[in-house]
């Protein structure tokens, strides 16, 4: 079953999983907001919420009792250059990239920090180190 | 030495001469962004001592002759604080059990010695030591895919930033906040410097012919953002992030 690609409303909001190995003293990690993937699929895998939750969100990581979830609206995230586009699984049509994250020639170390500080904690991780 | 002080220590059948320089506001705040320095935990401060010092008080000790080293640490902090404690007045001290003749701090992984850096930078060894856990992120770690991380890319950041701090801190006298290291996008590493609402995001990549990307942040939303090579000795950075932070 194919899902319908959708626009991502701007006032929507983002789940992103953050494994416990991106979390040091209680803080989430520049490092842990990355890409995955290649070509059309690669950007920042995150879940809109009018088809997930945050609790959906964290049952879909392969432990998820590693695993938190941080929040993020998606209109600063654009306004900060990086589109966000609804990009639905057959198993997930919440499915969504944050694109162009990680382009190195582009200096895009700022919209890590960036995405860093739009975020909160939706399921904070208990045995993070 | 115009109006520098004189402290005679006892030390076997030598006295050595301390000059102390006020170094003024800059070596304070430079000190004043390392925590550590007035940790109580730490055996630095002094008993003796009855009140706290503000770092705005406290006169910053250079050492001279062939028998101490030219060099400004924590240490020598400690002699310059138990000086002004006692009014300037003539101060005996145990140099060994202070052990100010440690001159330089070996950074080691895996049994080897991979650089050396001034023991003033104590708080970036300390830094770079909490950053070895990185090692031990192998492929997939995270459940997600990521690769893990070479023991090459770590060493190359490392002596990257020893290098830079140790040439800053020899040519301009000044201890630069030290980063905090973490692991970064597909094999990288990330230095990151946040100072209140400022932060400094310097990423190290995995391939060393690619550049190193830097960005500063303020809670303006002032951008700085640039890149360099790993081979330039890039003072110009190191004094845009000691002036941003």
């Amino acid at each position: 079953m194919s899902f319908q690609i959708e626009e991502v409303n701007d006032d929507g909001i983002l789940y992103y999983r953050v494994h416990k190995t991106y979390i040091r003293e209680g803080e989430v990690i520049p490092g842990a907001f990355r890409e995955r993937g290649e070509g059309e699929e690669k950007g920042m895998s995150c879940d809109w919420n009018k088809y997930s939750s945050g609790e959906l969100c964290r049952k879909r990581a392969q432990n998820p009792e590693d695993n938190g979830i941080v929040e993020s609206k998606v209109l600063p995230i654009r306004e900060c250059k990086m589109p966000v586009i609804h990009h639905p699984y057959d198993d997930n049509q919440s499915h969504s990239n944050v694109k162009n994250l990680g382009e190195k020639l582009e200096l895009t170390e700022n919209r890590r920090i960036l995405i860093g500080l739009f975020s909160t904690w939706t399921i904070k991780i208990e045995n993070a180190p | 030495m115009g109006d520098n002080k004189i402290i005679n220590m006892g030390i076997e059948s030598d006295s050595l001469k301390i000059p102390l320089v006020n170094f003024g506001k800059k070596q304070a705040i430079a000190n004043a962004s390392s925590p550590h320095v007035w940790d109580i935990e730490n055996d630095y401060f002094p008993d003796s001592i009855d009140s706290p010092f503000t770092v705005s008080d406290f006169l910053m000790p250079k050492i001279y002759g062939d028998t101490l080293p030219h060099s400004k640490s924590r240490k020598e902090s400690y002699i310059a604080s138990l000086w002004v404690a006692k009014g300037g007045k003539e101060l005996e001290l145990d140099v060994q059990e202070i052990g100010i003749f440690n001159r330089s701090i070996k950074v080691e992984v895996k049994g080897n010695i991979i650089c050396e850096i001034d023991s003033a930078l104590n708080i970036l060894e300390k830094n770079i030591n909490e950053s070895k856990y990185i090692l031990e992120l192998g492929d997939d770690f995270d459940g997600e895919g990521s690769i893990g991380y070479s023991v090459e890319t770590w060493t190359r950041a490392i002596l990257f930033i020893s290098k830079q701090f140790n040439y800053f801190f020899k040519k301009f006298n000044i201890i630069l906040p030290s980063p905090k290291i973490f692991h970064g996008p597909d094999g990288s590493i990330d230095m990151l410097w946040k100072q209140n609402e400022k932060i400094v995001l310097l990423n190290f990549p995995f391939n060393e012919i690619e550049k190193i990307t830097f960005s500063a942040s303020n809670a303006n939303g002032d951008n700085v953002k640039g890149y360099l090579m790993a081979d330039s000795n890039s003072d110009s950075l190191l004094f845009s992030i000691a002036s941003f932070l």
